[in-house]
């Protein structure tokens, strides 16, 4: 065999297309021939000066040089890595990159144990206990008040403030301003009209209670003077049945009934005056409505 | 306990079920609270603002089932407004020894409970010096234990925006145990 036929036979014989003929043949050629021998070794990969140190040292540079790595590509599924959830191929290429990366082998493990570490923050204990402050602050708490309720009780802490009061009469003077215009000059207004209707009212009750206190006093001086033991003794019980019914008659029974007629007749004279007062107040012209 | 049961007491005013209620949930609400909080003090006040509120409410609560994504819901609400209030502080670079957090280690073991305190209390420094997005992604998922929906539903974003948050927040606070650890 000649080189240049064991050359033309090289590609079968490294996939192993050739008979084991043929295989003797190229084994003969190769024990005698220096040179086909390092060809053949070299495309086979047998030929190795290197260690495995310059193996990944040539390895980084072709990377480095291409791609830039795999370590980028291997961070991505590091935690699917980690939880077991990569598909069998990916699981494999992520494997392969850890036996030559020690920063991305680093990572994994750190990532592992924090992974298994971290369900232990589920439930941490605190220093001090919080159930008896809770419960202290929890028992007997009613349930979240409705919004009525809250709203009143804003309202309650509104009016505590100290400076409520001067909100309040600030807006209702506000309003007033707003409804009345000038206050004043709608005062003054006002008061005139009313006047007319005031004097009847005073007078209409003012009268009458002038006449209860006169005729009172007349009435209280008759009980006392009727009330005041008599000078002579009573000699008989029938007279002083007799004597006992015309007291009644005369200081009790007649001077009420008068009363109460003169009562009655003065609550309808006030009645009708204030009637009068107010219609005379209604009809008069460009009188405001009071609100 | 059952649950259900317990929420039926609770909602019909039975004040030893309110109290088995927070005996309950104390830690989970703590830990929640904690993660918005900048100290252990303002996170113990944190928790018992979110069982005031839940107790304000116990008229209003959900079904079981369901329960657990809206308690933490409405924790974080209330954690949200109070910071909001109080204009919280943000997240420290570093806890001072008079702040430590209790970190409960549930092994036996003393000198495998040492280990595991060391490396839990790395992880949780790590936690609390993760700005306030990642933390609160972590808190949800990882810690609470919600899933993508659940912390989706209570973030008011779309699933995926959750598990890309959620994968940057972990390789962060990876990275951060590192950094904390003297790793390169």
């Amino acid at each position: 065999m000649t080189c240049e036929f064991f050359e033309t036979r090289l590609d079968a014989l490294l996939d192993g297309r050739c008979t084991a003929e043929q295989w003797r043949e190229a084994d003969a050629h190769l024990a005698g021939c220096a040179r086909c021998r390092r060809v053949f070794d070299a495309v086979s990969g047998r030929a190795d000066d290197m260690d495995a140190g310059a193996h990944e040292s040539l390895s980084r540079q072709i990377l480095a040089k291409t791609s830039g790595g795999g370590c980028e590509a291997a961070r991505e599924r590091l935690c699917d890595f980690v939880d077991g959830a990569l598909a069998p191929f990916d699981r494999e290429l992520v494997g392969g990159h850890l036996v030559h990366c020690p920063a991305c082998t680093a990572l994994a493990a750190a990532l592992a144990e924090a992974t298994a570490l971290l369900p232990s923050f589920a439930a941490l204990p605190p220093r001090v206990g919080i159930v008896r402050d809770v419960m202290t602050a929890t028992s007997r708490r009613p349930i979240r008040p409705s919004f009525s309720d809250r709203l009143s009780a804003w309202a309650a802490r509104a009016a505590r403030r100290p400076r409520f009061s001067l909100e309040v009469a600030y807006v209702l003077t506000v309003l007033l301003l707003v409804v009345l215009g000038n206050p004043v000059d709608a005062f003054k207004e006002a008061s005139v009209r009313v006047q007319p209707g005031v004097s009847v009212v005073a007078d209409a009750v003012g009268r009458p209670l002038a006449r209860v206190r006169t005729s009172g006093g007349e009435t209280l001086s008759r009980v006392e003077r009727a009330l005041r033991p008599k000078a002579e003794p009573v000699s008989s019980l029938a007279e002083g049945k007799a004597l006992l019914g015309q007291w009644w008659q005369t200081y009790v029974d007649a001077p009420v009934r008068s009363t109460l007629s003169q009562l009655a007749d003065w609550a309808g004279r006030i009645v009708d005056a204030v009637r009068k007062a107010m219609a005379a107040w209604a009809s008069e012209p460009g009188t405001r409505p009071v609100r | 306990m059952e649950l259900s049961s317990l929420l039926d007491r609770c909602r019909q005013g039975d004040d030893l079920a309110w109290e088995a209620f927070v005996r309950q949930f104390e830690r989970r609400v703590y830990s929640i609270a904690s993660g918005y909080a900048s100290s252990p003090d303002e996170a113990r006040d944190l928790a018992q603002d979110i069982f005031i509120r839940l107790y304000e409410t116990r008229g209003r609560w959900v079904d079981a089932d369901v329960f657990t994504p809206w308690l933490i819901r409405v924790a974080r609400n209330v954690c949200l407004d109070q910071l909001r209030r109080k204009k919280a502080r943000p997240p420290a670079e570093d806890i001072q020894a008079d702040e430590m957090w209790d970190l409960a280690s549930p092994d036996a073991d003393p000198e495998a409970e040492l280990q595991i305190a060391g490396r839990q209390r790395l992880v949780w420094r790590a936690l609390r010096s993760l700005g306030q997005l990642s933390r609160e992604m972590i808190q949800l998922k990882e810690i609470q234990g919600l899933s993508l929906q659940e912390v989706a539903a209570v973030l008011h974003v779309p699933v995926g925006t959750v598990k890309s948050r959620s994968n940057r927040a972990r390789l962060e606070l990876a990275e951060k145990v590192l950094a904390l650890s003297g790793e390169p």
